[in-house]
């Protein structure tokens, strides 16, 4: 066997445990990112049926401050185009990143045959 | 070499999902039942969450229930700390505020707060269903992944035991 096919076969396995660790990490985020929506959304659900006059508090410190509902609304429906925007681009990462774990495989699989092939010579 | 290879065939069909179990390597099922066992712990583990989210809602609105006309203008300890109590008397009884999530409240009147409270409880109890459902299902394919793994186990060890016995009459050739 060659030494040079080990050394491509352990620099390849490095690479395929990068990205599956970046793809993990990436999976997480995207899970906190699907919460946020989904409590951002029951929170515009929310002031959508509410009444105009409604007195709505903002959270700020240890203090609820007197909001105009307007502008609440408002500052949830920016939140929420703000995360689906980052839900699409961690999605798309996580697509890209995907096809290169297959790949990656592929190539250590291939790599590990020719070695075995060596071997078995 | 015969895991090998069907383990390139799998990869090659990876986009199929309709992958026959029963064809899969042991090492493989190995990988499914674990992810399996992951996936389970996580569905139980949010099961529970929203168990206790429920348990949290039905106490807020125990807690409205307790603001009777009777209670009015009675002295309370208000909490400034999880140590330290200011008195107070309860001078409204006809409005609360509600955390609707995300750092907001809303001023809702008792009867609109008991609403909202309920739809909450109702939202919960259905993700709870259907998180319960999925369990189920997973429970189902984990103990079919058992089967196929045990009756796999059992012709390996069939195999091997032939393959031994061939091995000592033809000691050659066979790793070609």
């Amino acid at each position: 066997m060659s030494a040079e096919q080990r050394k491509a076969l352990e620099a390849q396995t490095m690479a395929l445990q990068s990205v599956q660790s970046e793809i993990t990490t990436l999976v997480g985020n995207r899970q906190k990112l699907e919460s946020q929506l989904q409590e951002n959304e029951l929170v515009d659900k929310e002031f959508k049926i509410l009444n105009d006059s409604a007195r709505v508090y903002k959270m700020i410190g240890p203090v609820l401050v007197l909001q105009e509902k307007a502008e609440a609304g408002a500052n949830v429906e920016k939140r929420l185009e703000f995360i689906r925007d980052e839900i699409s681009r961690a999605d798309q990462r996580i697509e890209q990143l995907t096809k290169d774990q297959e790949k990656k495989s592929v190539e250590i699989f291939k790599l590990q045959m020719e070695l075995q092939g060596v071997n078995k010579v | 070499m015969s895991s090998a290879s069907t383990a390139a065939a799998n990869a090659n069909n990876g986009k199929n999902q309709t992958i026959n179990l029963e064809d899969l390597p042991l090492t493989q099922l190995q990988k499914i039942k674990a992810q399996l066992e992951e996936e389970l712990n996580g569905l139980t583990g949010a099961f529970s969450q929203m168990k206790q989210a429920q348990a949290a809602f039905r106490e807020c609105k125990g807690c409205i229930d307790a603001l009777t006309p009777e209670s009015l203008d009675k002295t309370i300890m208000i909490p400034l700390t999880n140590s330290l109590y200011v008195p107070g008397k309860l001078s409204n009884i006809e409005n609360v505020v509600v955390d609707v999530g995300t750092g907001y409240y809303v001023e809702k009147s008792k009867d609109d707060a008991i609403s909202y409270y309920d739809a909450k409880i109702e939202y919960v109890q259905n993700n709870a269903k259907t998180i319960q459902d999925t369990v189920e299902q997973k429970q189902a394919s984990y103990r079919g992944l058992l089967e196929i793994m045990q009756y796999k186990l059992t012709q390996q060890q069939q195999q091997q035991k032939q393959q031994q016995g061939a091995g000592k009459q033809a000691a050659t050739g066979s790793r070609a």
